[in-house]
């Protein structure tokens, strides 16, 4: 199981800031949440596993933590 | 030097020799609003010796809750302006500059050189972008601060060495899905502590202190969850130098978004 963590826009539009998932990739993190969320589909936002941003498609391990973090704007 | 720097000259890391070199430092502030406010009292109040503040807005009655600078008699003046009168009066080892206008190309090709370190205290994604180019082509160190509602984000940048904010966000995201201060609120106290860990990151990056390339922190204030999300160094493909940054027409490339 993965744990994914989710912040600002994406965890209102979730509901919740958290999930436990059974899932390989980051890519099925984000099909997965997508499609159960439809309004995060336009959203861009950094992925990072166990806190290092990732470029591509990363395979996942039991216990690794996903953070989708979105850039802000406010200042 | 005398005592008013003492408990900074008492740090090892820091000393008269430090001491020195803040006060020796030039930076650009752009952006003088929730961020802004917080980082310059900080930085004057430390000694950083020139300080040019940048903002192209005035300041409005909804402003005050969270940009200290400001009192009510100060509504509708320029932002740039009021907080140069108010830190001028309060700060006497520095000196600072105020510029009420918008921060553009034209101004970075002219300003950027002459400064040792650029901050990002604005809520404009083009100014953001930009801020990261031309502190690459002209390899200045920069700190940025961005936050949401209970949210912040904050990190120092060397572009000229590969650890560059569109690294971390190489796409700008749709505008349309961006929330603002002035559309969704924000509690009042999170821009006063990214702008005081943005001054924090200053100090540091002026003194050589620093460790953090390579690293975006975020935090959640409601839960105190924190994060340092670490990448690496990568090479960023335009605008390479002084004409291309002009030349880059910033304003499609924060609209030209996928949905």
């Amino acid at each position: 199981m993965v744990n994914v963590l989710l912040f600002g826009r994406l965890a209102e539009i979730c509901g919740q800031s958290n999930f436990v998932f059974d899932l390989l990739d980051t890519d099925a993190v984000c099909e997965k949440l997508k499609n159960d969320f439809p309004e995060m589909k336009p959203l861009s936002f950094a992925i990072a596993v166990n806190q290092v941003l990732i470029v591509h498609n990363t395979r996942l391990k039991d216990e690794d933590e996903v953070a989708l973090m979105p850039p802000y704007s406010g200042g | 030097m005398d005592g008013y720097f003492r408990r900074h000259i008492q740090l090892n890391e820091i000393g008269e020799a430090g001491q020195q070199k803040l006060l020796d430092s030039r930076i650009l502030v752009i952006g003088a609003g929730g961020l802004g406010c917080p980082l310059l009292l900080n930085l004057a109040s430390c000694g950083v010796g020139s300080i040019t503040v940048i903002d192209f807005d005035t300041i409005e009655y909804h402003n005050l809750h969270r940009q200290a600078l400001y009192a009510p008699g100060d509504v509708g003046k320029p932002k740039a302006e009021c907080a140069v009168h108010f830190l001028t009066e309060r700060y006497p080892h520095s000196r600072f500059s105020s510029v009420h206008a918008m921060f553009d190309a034209q101004m970075a090709v002219s300003m950027v050189s002459e400064a040792d370190l650029l901050v990002d205290c604005t809520d404009n994604l083009q100014v953001r972008y930009l801020l990261d180019d031309a502190a690459r082509i002209y390899q200045k160190p920069w700190v940025h601060a961005s936050v949401s509602k209970f949210n912040l984000q904050w990190a120092l940048f060397r572009p000229h060495v590969g650890y560059s904010y569109r690294n971390v966000f190489p796409v700008p995201p749709n505008p349309m899905f961006m929330g603002q201060c002035n559309t969704e609120g924000i509690m009042g106290a999170v821009p006063a502590l990214a702008g005081t860990l943005q001054a924090n990151l200053v100090l540091n990056a002026l003194l050589g202190l620093d460790e953090v390339d390579g690293k975006i922190f975020h935090m959640d204030t409601r839960t105190g969850q924190t994060l340092c999300i670490k990448y690496e160094a990568m090479p960023v493909a335009k605008p390479q130098n002084e004409v291309e940054l002009l030349n880059f027409d910033y304003q499609g490339f924060c609209q030209n978004f996928d949905v």
